[in-house]
């Protein structure tokens, strides 16, 4: 499943893997899910809800502003 | 310098204060999630405002400034990647994630309890607790799995090239990605999605 993410499968491969989530249910939904995880991680970035409480310490924005000089 | 090109300059580096006030805490706060080091994040977030400053004239406004400046984070992330990925591979690597075959029954089926993802990934991820869980997940990556996957998941970094820098083969990389996304999902599972359900 995995591996169908990264790379076009062969026919054997996508032969393999449609004969074995026909009767995985389990599988079937882990499918579903990994591709759940991907799209999740792809938004992760842009997400307000990277705010938290931790702050860049001033030290660090002043050597950052003087370079910005 | 003329007078147009030193007004030009003045009002960049004005911006770029502003960037740095605005948006500063938030390319840190992702910046050390995404390397896992202070110090290498202060450089990042640093070099990010220094290209957005000479690249500004092709900001076109078509997204957020802040979508914009995180963009060039990520190449900064990336570019650090691969000047880095070769080092600090230590033998607790391979070992501190759980086998593969511990994520399956004797049966060959996935153990895992009957829970529902049924969530909409933009919707969830803006819910505090969630992000946070789902940083905290990420966090339990051993430091070189999480690495490769977030350059393939959060970077979309192409495979080949993900290889070349860290030094592995291919079926190598399938085999991380997919011990990683096994791990994310049991963590999700576990402290997420199973209490939804329960």
């Amino acid at each position: 499943m995995s591996i169908a993410m990264e790379r076009p499968l062969t026919f054997a491969e996508k032969f393999a893997l449609s004969a074995h989530l026909i009767t995985c249910s389990f599988c079937r939904r882990c499918r579903k899910e990994f591709a759940f995880l991907r799209s999740l991680l792809n938004r992760c970035a842009d997400s307000s809800s990277f705010d938290s409480e931790t702050a860049m310490p001033q030290d660090v924005k002043d050597r950052i502003r003087a370079k910005l000089n | 310098m003329s007078e147009t090109t030193e007004y030009r300059a003045n009002r960049s580096t004005a911006d770029a204060e502003k960037w740095l006030e605005e948006h500063g805490d938030y390319l840190y706060r992702y910046a050390c999630f995404r390397m896992r080091n202070a110090h290498d994040a202060e450089d990042a977030v640093q070099e990010t405002l220094l290209a957005a400053l000479r690249s500004v004239d092709r900001f076109t406004g078509s997204s957020t400034m802040r979508t914009w400046l995180v963009g060039i984070l990520n190449h900064k992330i990336a570019d650090h990647f691969r000047k880095t990925a070769r080092e600090k591979v230590g033998a607790e690597e391979d070992t501190a994630i759980t086998s593969v075959d511990d994520f399956f029954r004797k049966d060959g089926h996935l153990a895992e309890a009957d829970t529902s993802w049924d969530a909409d990934p933009g919707e969830i991820l803006e819910r505090r607790e969630f992000h946070r869980q789902l940083q905290e997940c990420l966090r339990m990556l051993p430091d070189r799995l999480f690495r490769i996957f977030t350059m393939r998941e959060m970077n979309n970094l192409p495979a080949e090239e993900i290889c070349r820098a860290a030094g592995i083969t291919e079926s190598n990389l399938w085999v991380m990605l997919h011990r990683s996304r096994l791990q994310l999902r049991r963590c999700l599972e576990r402290s997420w999605f199973g209490k939804a359900a329960a």
